[in-house]
């Protein structure tokens, strides 16, 4: 009888079935994605928006020429200017303060200002007191912790102190608080080995001198054209000397230039008292800091850009950690944030008609350098074969959607010393696959390269996109096997800058997205210092003056005079003369590194509520501040 | 008629209607066509995996460019005549990475359900016929992989023993480590199937004749024990396998799975449901739609074929195909 069923009968007479279940569920998703592709909408938009967008990028890419670069980043200013202008209009009546929401991708490793350490700038900055910021795209300096400073001499620098400062245990900032906080940062570097803050910041300067009660004098070996500029860092903040040897961890014993020792420490966790900033560090959490107004905060009279007498403004700073960017943009777009500068251009459309957020175009100003190995790259055509090797319009028209520029050895930020045009950065950045495997068969290797390795520190995703296009390209002009290695940081910063063997375990360090970035106004960060043998180029890249390979070497010594000849001229004009000829030997040598097109501009996105945000100083690398800042919801 | 006579003929009768009873239905020459009228979700289901399983080795020559190929089409352009699903934001061509990533899909889910289904009966089949403390032992290391869940079996896999796992032909290091974690995911529950199975079996009369006759214990696990498992166990591949996919995408999802950057990065449905893509959901959601769908399709047609399977296997419906 049973046979003679069929299964839609039996179907019938069945309870929900596990199967009819699935079934059931398979239809309901199939039409749920089904709504979901229909409900999309802009279909056609969309398909044509990245159409138009790729054609202006070809377009852009074909004729990436210094005008369009010009007016690109001049409209960018300009509307930037604008948007600004109207952000700035306080309200009268109204009390300036609030809560600003912050986010960072991670824990911080440590607070010293002395050493570089990811992720701790919302708390170094905002801590502490500086001797004052420096605005690159101002030329500006805005007193903080000084009220002047005097270049007496050509190595003599004299710093006036704020009168009245304290810390916030109420210890008086003094001279000697001064010139013991920036005197320990070569001392420091000599202890720790080296950190980030580099030589070149301090190897000129004999001494800090505590000359009375409220003047520091530094006395120099040798003119330096930045020092004024690098005293801007948060390295140089104010320390509390008493706090550093009681609480700090002590790192070694240094030998001084009289012979004696000095024991050294670090100060990582800044107990209250450490700093004398506008903040106290209230929390700091593996979800996050907290900082609030310090009411007892020295007064800047009269007001400078930036800080005003009754700062500043902001009650507190709340930055949470989110590790994800996608996490951190939806949480901006909730109105959980107020800052989430790193808005892909592809995504614009979605804070379109968004009131509480606003996102503003600025010029870019990032880098994305691909460093070579100098003890398998000693020949100078194997350097060249790899830049000729490498597809830059294509790499515009990829990676680029908004347009791309070649990027200069220095850059574009500081336009007063990066004078190459894009014209005839073309003529060194130019995709020839022929000549450059004829390059590579010509080249002299001493350590023979079967496969190209290209390394880099995983993370951001547009980081791995570089690498991946970097390998492809490398391949297909060369003919040659590549890979892509990512590691965690760490293991990428200590295997960049091992120096155990004559050669690195890897071939072309890639590092930097190029899609924003600032600059602290030094043509030496911004950014030299990958080129530079005593730097960079020393311990991560081989190109240095004791290489084992003679014409390394003999270049190294070339290029250190070049650089040292610019860092002493403190005339302008002649400088960027100098730096110019700089930028064409590194160029014409494919000297250590190359720099893959950078974005045009950049995106950063800031909360409707923000009113006096300074954006031109977000472009600032290491030294932002901005006092007159508040949030008009809290008022 | 004697007395006797009737009593034999009543005896016979008696036999034959036992005989009746009792008997094995006649094996009969399996019909895919009657199959499919009797199962015809699962008839749906197999069409759906033999689709995947030849859009993901045919994908070479179905119109796809290199997964990994940057600015085949525009960033972010929607589905159109030149990139059927859409291009992702740098410009690869959607199309052709759902199906390259159906094969690393099929390979990790495949030779994890192999491993852990092997693994797990071989074991179950040598533990609870041994019995005592051998069963025992082995028990209490099942309950302990049960008890850890399975994502941080992974985690501790990925960052142990990840990096020191050789290539091997067919299989990259990286794709080793999956099949490892989630076999080991996996292998468990299916012991604890088995091993149940086994039990039962043991307790069997062809079981006691063969050890009357002096079999040895190895030939009655191999011919008598092992052969009357094989039901179970294709029941249970053909249902850990969806699972093995899933599984397999979440880790990919979560940054565990293959390797999303390289240039010899294998496209995944779960990697491509993760990265950067993510960022750009809401303004391209043919990123999402595409590979998660040929997800949901592969598991879909996996669960209710598997289902149908454990129909048609199961004795009590043996003889109706």
């Amino acid at each position: 009888m049973r046979d003679n069923e069929n299964y839609w009968k039996r179907l019938r007479r069945r309870p929900v079935s596990r199967r009819s279940f699935l079934v059931g569920s398979g239809v309901a998703a199939a039409g749920s994605a089904a709504i979901l592709a229909g409900c999309g909408d802009d279909d056609d938009d969309d398909t044509a928006a990245p159409a138009a967008t790729q054609a202006a990028a070809q377009e852009q890419a074909a004729a990436a020429t210094e005008a369009a670069a010009e007016e690109q980043a001049a409209a960018a200013t300009e509307a930037a200017a604008e948007e600004q202008a109207a952000a700035q209009e306080p309200a009268p009546d109204a009390k300036r303060g609030g809560t600003l929401r912050w986010w960072k991708t991670g824990e911080d490793a440590g607070l010293d200002p002395g050493i570089f350490h990811v992720l701790n700038t919302e708390v170094t900055h905002a801590t502490m007191t500086q001797p004052y910021t420096y605005q690159p795209t101002k030329n500006l300096f805005a007193m903080d912790g000084m009220t002047g400073f005097e270049q007496v001499d050509s190595t003599t620098l004299v710093w006036n102190i704020r009168p009245g400062m304290q810390f916030h245990n109420g210890d008086p900032v003094t001279s000697e608080a001064v010139a013991f906080s920036f005197g320990r940062l070569p001392k420091l570097y000599q202890a720790l080995g080296g950190t980030h803050v580099t030589s070149s910041g301090f190897d000129f300067v004999d001494e800090f001198e505590a000359a009375d009660e409220n003047t520091v004098v530094e006395h120099w070996s040798r003119p330096n054209a930045d020092a004024t500029v690098y005293r801007a860092r948060h390295y140089y903040s104010f320390l509390n000397p008493r706090m550093v040897e009681e609480h700090g961890n002590f790192e070694s014993a240094v030998e001084l230039a009289d012979g004696t020792t000095e024991d050294m420490y670090s100060i990582h966790n800044l107990p209250d008292g450490t700093t004398s900033g506008p903040y106290r560090l209230t929390s700091r959490t593996a979800t996050g800091t907290r900082l609030e107004r310090w009411p007892d905060y020295h007064k800047h009279t009269p007001a400078d850009d930036g800080f005003v007498e009754d700062g500043p403004y902001i009650d507190a700073w709340e930055t949470r950690i989110i590790p994800d960017q996608v996490g951190a943009k939806a949480a901006f777009l909730a109105g959980d944030l107020d800052i989430f500068a790193s808005v892909d251009p592809l995504e614009l459309s979605e804070f379109e008609g968004q009131d509480h957020v606003k996102v503003y175009e600025v010029p870019a100003g990032g880098r994305a350098s691909q460093g070579m190995d100098g003890g398998k790259f000693h020949d100078k055509r194997s350097r060249q074969a790899l830049q000729k090797a490498f597809d830059y319009e294509g790499f515009i028209n990829a990676i680029r959607p908004r347009g791309g520029q070649l990027a200069a050895p220095i850059s574009d930020l500081l336009p007063h010393y990066q004078k190459l045009s894009q014209q005839e950065l073309a003529t060194w950045y130019r995709h020839d696959p022929v000549e450059a495997r004829a390059l590579w068969a010509a080249a002299d290797f001493i350590h023979p390269v079967e496969k190209i390795k290209v390394f880099q520190y995983s993370g951001p995703p547009l980081q791995q996109e570089i690498s991946d296009y970097m390998a492809q390209s490398l391949a297909t002009s060369l003919g040659i096997e590549t890979e892509v290695e990512a590691v965690d940081i760490n293991s990428w910063a200590a295997r960049a800058n091992d120096q155990s063997e004559d050669v690195k375990d890897w071939d072309i360090l890639s590092y930097g997205t190029g899609d924003s970035g600032g600059t602290t106004g030094l043509p030496n960060d911004s950014h030299l210092i990958n080129y530079d043998p005593r730097v960079y180029g020393y311990v991560a890249f081989n190109h240095r003056a004791d290489s084992p390979r003679k014409e390394i070497a003999e270049d190294s010594v070339t290029l250190i005079g070049m650089l040292e000849a610019q860092e002493a001229e403190t005339d302008v004009e002649a400088r960027a003369e100098i730096l110019t000829d700089v930028q064409r030997w590194i160029l014409d040598n494919h000297w250590c590194n190359w720099g893959l097109p950078i974005s045009s501009v950049s995106y950063y996105g800031f909360s409707s509520r923000m009113r006096d945000f300074g954006l031109e100083d977000w472009l600032n690398s290491y030294a932002f501040r901005r006092e007159s800042m508040w949030l008009e919801d809290d008022a | 008629m004697s007395q006797e006579q009737t009593t034999a003929q009543e005896g016979q009768a008696a036999e034959a209607a036992l005989a009746l009873e009792y008997a094995i239905p006649p094996r009969q020459r399996f019909n895919p066509f009657k199959w499919a009228r009797r199962e015809p979700f699962g008839a749906f289901g197999l069409v759906l995996i033999g689709l995947v399983v030849f859009l993901s080795l045919a994908a070479p020559v179905l119109r796809t460019s290199p997964p990994n190929e940057f600015a085949v089409g525009p960033p972010l352009a929607g589905p159109n005549a030149d990139n059927w699903f859409g291009t992702t934001a740098r410009g690869k061509d959607v199309w052709s990475r759902v199906l390259f990533a159906g094969r690393i899909s099929l390979k990790i889910g495949i030779a994890t359900v192999l491993l852990g289904t092997l693994g797990g009966t071989l074991i179950a089949l040598v533990s609870a016929y041994a019995g005592g403390a051998v069963d025992f032992a082995v028990g209490r290391i099942a309950d302990m992989f049960i008890s850890i869940p399975g994502i941080l079996i992974a985690l501790v896999l990925h960052s142990s023993i990840s990096a020191d796992l050789p290539d091997l032909p067919g299989l990259q290091r990286q794709e080793l480590y999956l099949v490892i974690a989630i076999s080991l995911f996996f292998m468990p529950g299916t012991y604890r199937i088995m091993r149940g199975t086994v039990l039962e079996l043991r307790e069997a009369t062809y079981v006691e004749a063969a050890q009357v006759v002096g079999s040895s214990s190895f030939r009655i696990m191999w011919r008598h024990v092992a052969p009357n498992m094989f039901g179970l166990m294709i029941v249970i591949t053909s249902i850990s396998l969806p699972a093995a996919i899933l599984t397999e995408a979440t880790l990919s999802f979560l940054g565990l799975g293959v390797p999303i950057g390289g240039l010899d990065a294998v496209p995944s449905w779960g990697a491509d449901l993760s990265g950067s893509s993510r960022r750009f959901f809401s303004v391209a959601p043919w990123l999402a739609i595409f590979p998660g769908l040929a997800l949901a399709i592969t598991v879909f047609g996996f669960n209710i074929f598997g289902d149908s399977l454990r129909d048609t296997l199961d004795p009590r419906l043996r003889g109706r195909i």
